[in-house]
């Protein structure tokens, strides 16, 4: 598997996913950084609510039920949300435990890399997938 | 084959059309009491306290523990022992997105309306494979009042804003897992995770979860005449152990449940009991026809055997089994002696689920009843082109819209009415300030608006001695503590009994809020203190009280601090014996 043929996937339909997820931890990590735009608030709040309400949840989704065709984009934008609550928790209790704690920086970076690391590995099998599916024609 | 493509692709953007409709019609009417209260207020007193556990959360970076400002002068720790998930997910929300943790919090339903309408809308889908029935059960469901609407309006964030998302996703869930062929093990722990969940947000939930997942394993077990749903079940318990691990690894302790119940068992004996509700509330707040509907649907489940439904029927027939049981005394006397005999006890608490689980039944007797209906009777009168057929679609949609306006102007009433409950603290602003700037913080308050003591906890940062809020239920000295309120505030208590009281519970201030409720302890019932006309009278008796020295008057009149002179104080003194 070579890099350029797994980021050229990435720019098709099946592996935009990747890219919704790197932008939204981006932009967010921009609001954060930039604390004094206040007048961008409620952006940075839709962001937010994105970023923690959805985005982990996404990133599983789209790794386990990435071939599942019965689950419908309704369904999944509700177990997006569902797994993204019980993500998020699990990580403030490791959060909690640990020295840095329950703050913004600590938990921006933990939800960004939680969101990377399943959104990587479900564009990696996705990619594996369809490279198998194209070998066989 | 491609205009059949077409035909579905249509369809589809027709139904995503309606879900937004839908879904607008749902936040706007939660949106109200935010907009009349402009997001700086909260309303009732559960929401006081979850701002409170929230604010030590962004404080401390860390989930606190114990709680210096309920049950005082000795604090709690049963505080903070339940919904820590709930709370630190409002923290995260507060930080990533910069707001003030009272507007995030009160806008916080809002933010659930949409997921749950989704969630309604995906479980009706999979059940009938009908975008009509996931239209009707969003749109059965974005609408209510009561305590059907409390768990998702804004200002009034709870634990069940959440809950409720989460408690039927799960339920989904484990219906697709028990309805898949292949039984994917993935499915099972994301249900497990998800039910897991459910407990670190709030205990109820994951009770009334686990409940109504044990009779709909029973039901598949005797329908289907095998018991490895059973053996599924035990799995799922088992996968969401983890939670119960985390939770019992931060509190270690579980008799603040059987003091819950106790506590619980008080409030359902006081008289005008308000926190039982009965089937005629189910009705009024559901509303006449989804009520209606739902019953044709569960006959229909039963009759033509659908039991692939019957997870809604488990779902219904628990939540109204909670209902009936809260309602006989006897049973109440029972449960009193149970653990978690309180989430009985205090059946109002099925309200948002039971919604939820009659909107589906009603969803789903539209697409399956209703709509085939109204094709055959377009058929029996010989409409058969396609455009006669749309146009009494449309037809049936205005009916149903008309039919449903009385439900959403009382909805919208409903919305408007809640926001005096927001600025019910708002009216007390000046109140919570001269506490702030005139008193010391370890200084005890007791106060004669019973609600108003969870404020002053959170937004004074004072302690006071009792409140209705679970963590002062949940005290083994429940009946002192009221009684307390009782001898202080009620004409005709024993005086030596009050001096005691406020002696033991290290009372420094005692502050009257004019034309209050206070529990009366003896006589079990909820009194009127001081009607309006007689308040001048009222206020004469206790300035005669020589222990109580009148130290502040509103000059609205709406309020008045008396300071407790400890030194005169009796303090051995017989107090009476009272039990629920």
């Amino acid at each position: 598997m070579s890099l350029k043929d797994f980021l050229n996937f990435t720019l098709t339909k099946n592996g935009r996913a990747f890219w919704f997820v790197i932008i939204i931890i981006v932009l967010m990590i921009f609001f954060v950084h930039m604390r004094s735009i206040t007048y961008l608030l409620y952006v940075r709040l839709f962001l937010s609510i994105i970023f923690v309400l959805y985005l982990p949840g996404y990133s599983l989704v789209e790794l386990v039920f990435a071939s599942d065709k019965d689950v419908s984009k309704v369904e999944q934008i509700a177990y997006s949300f569902g797994l993204s609550v019980a993500v998020v928790i699990l990580l403030c209790y490791l959060l909690n435990y640990s020295t840095w704690g329950i703050r913004l920086e600590p938990l921006v970076i933990s939800i960004s890399l939680f969101s990377i690391t399943c959104t990587t590995l479900a564009s990696i099998r996705k990619y594996k997938k369809q490279k198998d599916r194209l070998s066989i024609r | 084959m491609r205009r059949a493509v077409a035909r579905i692709m249509q369809k589809d953007k027709l139904a995503y059309f309606g879900l937004l409709i839908i879904m607008a019609i749902g936040i706007s009417i939660r949106l109200i009491p935010v907009l009349e209260v402009g997001g700086i207020w909260l309303a009732d007193l559960d929401p006081y306290r979850n701002l409170r556990a929230v604010n030590k959360v962004l404080e401390q970076g860390k989930m606190p523990l114990f709680d210096p400002l309920s049950v005082a002068p000795n604090g709690t720790s049963a505080t903070y022992a339940t919904s820590q998930g709930y709370y630190m997910l409002n923290a995260v929300l507060i930080l990533t997105s910069g707001l003030d943790s009272i507007k995030m919090m009160s806008i916080s339903p809002i933010i659930c309306e949409p997921a749950l309408l989704l969630t309604v809308y995906a479980f009706a889908l999979a059940l009938t494979k009908s975008r009509w029935a996931g239209l009707a059960t969003m749109f059965f469901a974005s609408l209510g009042q009561g305590w059907s609407m409390i768990g998702m309006i804004g200002t009034c964030p709870l634990a069940e804003n959440f809950g409720v998302v989460i408690f039927t996703l799960t339920l989904l869930l484990c219906w697709k897992y028990n309805e898949d062929k292949k039984k994917s093990p993935l499915l099972l722990m994301i249900s497990g995770f998800l039910l897991g969940t459910s407990f670190l947000i709030h205990p109820i939930t994951y009770f009334y979860l686990v409940i109504v997942l044990f009779i709909y394993t029973i039901l598949l077990c005797s329908i289907r005449k095998r018991i490895c749903e059973l053996i599924y079940f035990s799995k799922l318990i088992f996968i969401s152990s983890f939670a119960i691990a985390i939770q019992w690894s931060l509190i270690k302790d579980l008799k603040y449940s059987f003091y819950f119940t106790h506590g619980a068992l008080w409030l359902a004996t006081l008289q005008p009991v308000y926190t039982v509700i009965d089937f005629y509330v189910v009705l009024s707040e559901v509303g006449v026809i989804v009520s209606f509907l739902s019953l044709l649907e569960i006959a229909l489940v039963v009759f033509d055997k659908k039991w692939e439904k019957n997870i809604l029927l488990s779902w219904v027939l628990v939540m109204l089994f909670i209902i009936w049981s809260s309602q006989i005394t006897s049973i109440r006397l029972f449960l009193a002696n149970l653990p978690f005999g309180a989430f009985f006890i205090l059946s109002h608490r099925v309200m948002p689920y039971l919604h939820v689980a009659l909107s589906l039944l009603g969803g789903l007797a539209v697409a399956e009843y209703i709509w085939p209906s109204v094709k055959h009777i377009s058929g029996y009168l010989s409409f058969p082109s396609s455009s006669a057929s749309i146009k009494i679609g449309a037809l049936l949609i205005i009916v149903l819209l008309l039919a449903f306006i009385p439900t959403i102007q009382s909805s919208i009433s409903y919305a408007i009415n809640y926001s005096s409950f927001a600025k019910w603290a708002q009216r007390h602003s000046s109140l919570i300030e001269w506490v702030k700037e005139n008193t010391g913080p370890y200084d005890v308050f007791i106060v004669n608006e019973l609600c108003l003591g969870e404020v002053l906890r959170t937004l004074a940062e004072r302690p006071t001695v009792f409140t209705l809020s679970y963590q002062d239920i949940a005290t083994p000295d429940i009946e002192k503590r009221m009684l307390l309120y009782s001898a202080v505030y009620i004409i005709g208590y024993d005086e030596r009994v009050a001096q005691r009281l406020l002696y033991d519970f290290n009372v420094s201030y005692v502050i009257v809020i004019r034309d209050q409720f206070v529990v009366d302890l003896l006589n079990k019932r909820y009194v009127y203190v001081a009607p309006e006309e007689s308040f001048p009278s009222y206020l004469k008796w206790l300035d005669e009280k020589f222990y109580l020295k009148r130290i502040y008057s509103d000059p609205s009149g709406q309020f008045y601090v008396y300071s407790v002179n400890r030194d005169v104080l009796l303090k051995d003194v017989a107090l009476p014996e009272v039990k629920p």
